[in-house]
């Protein structure tokens, strides 16, 4: 497989939150407005790619009974890093993520990211496939924050929509619906590649 | 101080629930148990490691990391020992905590957020126990309140699309909207 296509697998076929539900937790809480998906993702892709850089170059110091433990101290002292930069640069980020920015620490996400690393094939693999991961991310927690703001707080990014703003759902900026939301995206993505699926299987 | 207690573990288990309200662990609980049986472990197993670490490290945060000034290193040393409570769980329960994706008990959302809750605000020790033993009891009820809705919807006959993840979220949404109906009560019955 090469770097692209590993890639292109991590952000559309094996996109990590909406495939493997992997991230679930911090991803849902905090898509009540776009602006927390910018700065959570940003945070999530930048804590991503370095843990997977470092795993990837200790990989070799690594064996089977160490490295679950090696690689969650790794990540924890990499989301503390984040929370704290976040801290300096925007505090009223930090404080609307509040313990999510934390818990990005135990997301299933990174973790499997940098599992993999530390199987893989070198630092440079390890880099593009963190990459394509974090994009993913970012799009299905900017899509997943873009409907349920602009449904429940009927803006955009802070923008009042004229009409919508009259009509606000409070349904879908509690946790029900950010499961819901989470489960529509979910299926249309299913069916996307069951479409494709199909074609191809025509052709 | 009796009510202070209920009133604390009604709040974390009821209106707060951790899984269902404040969305935390959803991960495991919603990819991995497909019977009662299973379902019922990992809530114990992730309960008790959730009441056991929070109640080790409310101590240590109060009184050694924000005396001295080391409250930033709160994230690795929470994690490290979550990490050493686990294996110990996992030890005297013969049951080695795993996620989906082999990562450790550390790696479940819903332990370190019940820790992180239960110790960052401005609680008394006692309410640090009554809300991680109501979150613990929480997750427990909500781990099996989920596979339950699992079981009826593996059962039933869905288009493709909706079929497996999508399911068990549209599901979970529903159990947890119905959590909604027990705001307020812990302060009304005690209030």
């Amino acid at each position: 497989m090469s770097k692209f296509e590993v890639f292109r697998d991590r952000i559309f076929k094996k996109n990590i939150l909406l495939c493997m539900s992997l991230g679930l937790c911090p991803a849902l809480a905090i898509t009540t407005s776009l602006e927390n998906a910018l700065g959570m993702s940003a945070v999530v892709a930048a804590v991503t790619l370095a843990s997977c850089v470092t795993v990837a170059a200790m990989r070799n110091f690594l064996n089977s009974g160490s490295r679950p433990v090696s690689i969650t101290l790794v990540i924890s002292g990499y989301a503390c890093a984040a929370a704290m930069f976040t801290h300096m640069l925007a505090p009223k980020l930090y404080d609307s993520l509040g313990v999510y920015l934390l818990i990005t620490e135990t997301s299933c996400m990174i973790h499997e990211c940098a599992e993999s690393a530390a199987e893989g094939d070198g630092i440079g693999f390890a880099a593009v496939d963190s990459i394509g991961a974090g994009i993913g991310y970012a799009i299905a927690l900017c899509l997943a924050a873009a409907v349920r703001e602009i449904f429940g707080g009927g803006s955009i990014y802070g923008v009042e929509i004229p009409i919508l703003s009259r009509f606000k759902v409070d349904f879908f900026v509690t946790a029900p619906g950010a499961l819901f939301v989470f489960g529509l995206l979910c299926a249309v993505q299913k069916k996307l590649a069951l479409g494709r699926k199909e074609v191809n299987a025509n052709a | 101080m009796l009510k202070e207690f209920c009133e604390a573990f009604l709040y974390a288990l009821l209106e707060r629930n951790g899984v269902l309200y404040l969305l935390l662990g959803l991960c495991p609980v919603i990819c991995a148990p497909k019977k009662p049986g299973r379902a019922a472990r990992l809530g114990f197993t992730v309960g008790v490691t959730a009441f056991l670490s929070a109640i080790i490290l409310f101590p240590i945060q109060r009184f050694i990391l924000t005396p001295t000034g080391f409250g930033y290193l709160r994230l690795p040393v929470f994690v490290a020992a979550i990490l050493a409570i686990s294996r110990i769980v996992g030890i005297l329960f013969k049951r080695d905590l795993k996620g989906e994706s082999g990562a450790p008990a550390a790696a479940n959302c819903a332990v370190l957020g019940i820790v992180l809750i239960c110790t960052d605000a401005n609680f008394t020790f006692l309410r640090c126990v009554a809300s991680s033993l109501g979150a613990s009891v929480g997750f427990l009820l909500a781990t099996m309140l989920l596979t339950a809705a699992r079981m009826r919807i593996d059962d039933s006959a869905l288009p493709d699309a909706v079929k497996g993840l999508p399911a068990s979220l549209m599901a979970a949404s529903i159990v947890s909207l119905s959590m909604f109906g027990f705001s307020g009560v812990a302060g009304g019955i005690f209030g």
